[in-house]
C-alpha cells in the first residue's frame, strides 16, 4: 500500500497517542495506538509491508518522544517481525491469532523499550514497570485491537495484494 | 525475504540511533517536529483534558475514596502548620528586613498546559503549550501546584519539553527545609531518594519533612519546595544516609504548570 496513504496514519495516531491518549488512561494502562495499527496489519497482511510502517511509526514516535533516539523503531520493528513472520507460518488472519499477536506483541515491545532505558543508563525497574504499566497497556490494546481489525480487515479487501503469476 | 531486509535496516539505523543518536542533532530533529504538531497536540489535549473531566469519576472511584482520605489529613496538619506558619513568618520578616536579604522565594513565572506526554510514559517528560514566545528557555525551573516538577530540556517557539524531576536522567540539588542539610534526590529503578553526605550521626528524618532547592550547582533557584521525606533509617556505616522521597506533586497527572521565568541557570544541560 502507497506510503502517501500509511504515514499520515501514522502521524494522526502518534499524536493523538500523545496528546489524546493519556485522557483515556484507565489506572495505570494507556493504549498504543501505532503498535496495535502496525501489528494488526502484519497479522492481516503479511508479505512484510508492515514493516515498512513499523520503520516510519517508529521512527515519528522517537521524534514526538523524550526516549533514547531509535528505542521506539528498534521495538516497533522487532516485534513486528515477529507478528509478520506469524502470519507466515499460520496462514491466515483470523481475530484470535491478532489477539494473541497484539498482546504477545505489547508485553515484548514494552520489555524492548525498558531494555533499551536499562542499556543506556536510566535503570527502570523492570519488573514494577511490567507489572503496572507493560501488561495492563497489552490489555487496553486488546480493546483497542476490535475496531482496528475490523476497519483494516476491510482495507485489505478494498485494496487486495496483486498476485503475480508464476510464470 | 523482503521482511528480514526490511528488519535489518530497521535494527542497523536503530542501533546508529541508539549509539550516537545525539550526535547527530536528533535532539534538533524533535525540536522540528515538535513545532510541526504542536498546535494539534494544542487542540487535541483541550478535548483530552474534556474527555478526562467526564470519564474520571468512572475511572478513578477507589483512587477517589482514597484521595478524599488523604487530603482530609492533609487540612487538618495544613491547619497546625499554618498557625506555626504564621509565628516563623513574623520571625523570619523581622531577621530578613534586619539583615537586608531579599525574598528569595519571590519567583515570576508564565502559566502552562501539558499538551503531550510520552508515548508510552516510560520517559518523564512532557510538552507544554509555552515557548520561547513567552520567555521560556532552556533549564529553566517547572513548577507545579506545590512545588518543583521538573526543568525545560528543549523550546520551540510556541511549546516546550519538560523533564519530570521523577526522571533519573534530572538529580536535584536539596536541603532540609528544618536545618538546611544538603543532599541529592535521585531516582533509581523508578525510586525516589534523598542522599546526605555528611549527615550528623544523629541525624532524625521525620515522614513528611519538606525538602527544598539548595540552589547548589546552579541549576535551579534556592528554595523551590520539591519532596517529601517517606521513609528514613540511620545507616551507622553508611557513607551516605538515603532517605525514601516523594515528589510534592503528583507528577503522573499533571495538567498545568508553572514555568519560572526569573531564573536561568549559566550552563544548560
Amino acid at each position: 500500500m502507497s506510503p502517501w496513504f500509511w504515514l499520515p496514519v501514522l502521524v494522526v495516531l502518534a499524536i493523538v497517542q500523545t496528546s489524546l491518549v493519556p485522557a483515556l488512561q484507565v489506572g495505570p494502562a494507556t493504549p498504543q495506538l501505532v503498535l496495535v495499527w502496525v501489528l494488526c496489519w502484519a497479522v492481516i497482511r503479511g508479505r512484510g509491508e508492515a514493516l515498512a510502517w513499523a520503520i516510519g511509526g517508529g521512527l515519528i514516535l522517537d521524534l514526538l518522544s523524550q526516549m533514547p533516539p531509535g528505542a521506539h523503531l528498534l521495538a516497533l520493528s522487532a516485534v513486528t517481525f515477529l507478528a509478520d513472520l506469524g502470519h507466515r507460518v499460520m496462514q491466515g488472519s483470523t481475530a484470535l491469532f491478532a489477539a494473541a499477536a497484539v498482546f504477545a506483541g505489547s508485553l515484548l515491545y514494552g520489555l524492548l523499550l525498558l531494555a533499551t532505558l536499562a542499556l543506556t543508563g536510566r535503570r527502570p525497574d523492570i519488573a514494577t514497570a511490567t507489572v503496572l504499566g507493560v501488561m495492563p497497556g497489552a490489555l487496553y490494546n486488546l480493546a483497542v485491537l476490535i475496531p482496528v481489525f475490523l476497519l483494516q480487515r476491510g482495507l485489505d479487501r478494498r485494496f487486495p495484494v496483486s498476485v503475480l503469476p508464476a510464470w | 525475504m523482503r521482511a528480514t531486509s526490511f528488519l535489518l535496516v530497521a535494527v542497523a539505523l536503530a542501533i546508529v540511533l541508539i549509539s550516537v543518536g545525539d550526535n547527530l542533532r536528533f535532539g534538533a530533529l524533535r525540536g522540528v517536529a515538535a513545532t510541526v504538531v504542536e498546535p494539534f497536540q494544542s487542540l487535541l489535549a483541550g478535548a483530552g483534558n474534556g474527555i478526562h473531566g467526564f470519564l474520571g469519576p468512572f475511572t478513578s472511584f477507589g483512587d477517589t475514596a482514597q484521595e478524599n482520605k488523604r487530603l482530609g489529613a492533609r487540612v487538618a496538619e495544613l491547619e497546625r502548620q499554618l498557625a506555626t506558619q504564621r509565628q516563623l513568618e513574623l520571625t523570619d520578616q523581622m531577621l530578613k528586613q534586619s539583615l537586608g536579604l531579599r525574598d528569595s522565594l519571590h519567583v515570576h513565572t508564565v502559566g502552562a498546559t501539558v499538551i503531550a506526554q510520552d508515548p508510552e510514559k516510560l520517559s518523564q517528560a512532557v510538552t507544554i503549550d509555552v515557548g520561547t514566545d513567552r520567555g521560556v528557555k532552556v533549564g529553566m525551573s517547572v513548577l507545579g501546584q506545590r512545588g518543583l516538577v521538573g526543568k525545560v530540556i528543549s523550546t520551540q517557539g510556541h511549546s516546550a519539553q519538560v523533564r519530570l524531576i521523577t526522571d533519573p536522567l534530572l538529580p536535584v540539588n536539596v536541603e532540609l527545609a528544618s536545618n538546611h542539610l544538603p543532599g541529592t534526590i535521585k531516582v533509581t529503578e523508578d525510586r525516589m531518594t534523598v542522599q546526605i553526605l555528611g549527615a550528623p550521626t544523629d541525624l532524625k528524618l521525620n515522614p513528611g519533612e519538606i525538602l527544598v532547592t539548595s540552589g547548589l550547582g546552579g541549576n535551579f533557584p534556592k528554595g523551590l519546595p520539591v519532596g517529601e521525606v517517606v521513609k528514613f533509617k540511620y545507616q551507622p556505616y553508611g557513607v551516605a544516609q538515603v532517605a525514601e522521597v516523594t515528589p510534592l506533586d503528583s507528577v503522573a497527572h499533571i495538567e498545568y504548570l508553572l514555568v519560572v521565568t526569573d531564573f536561568v541557570p549559566q550552563a544548560s544541560p
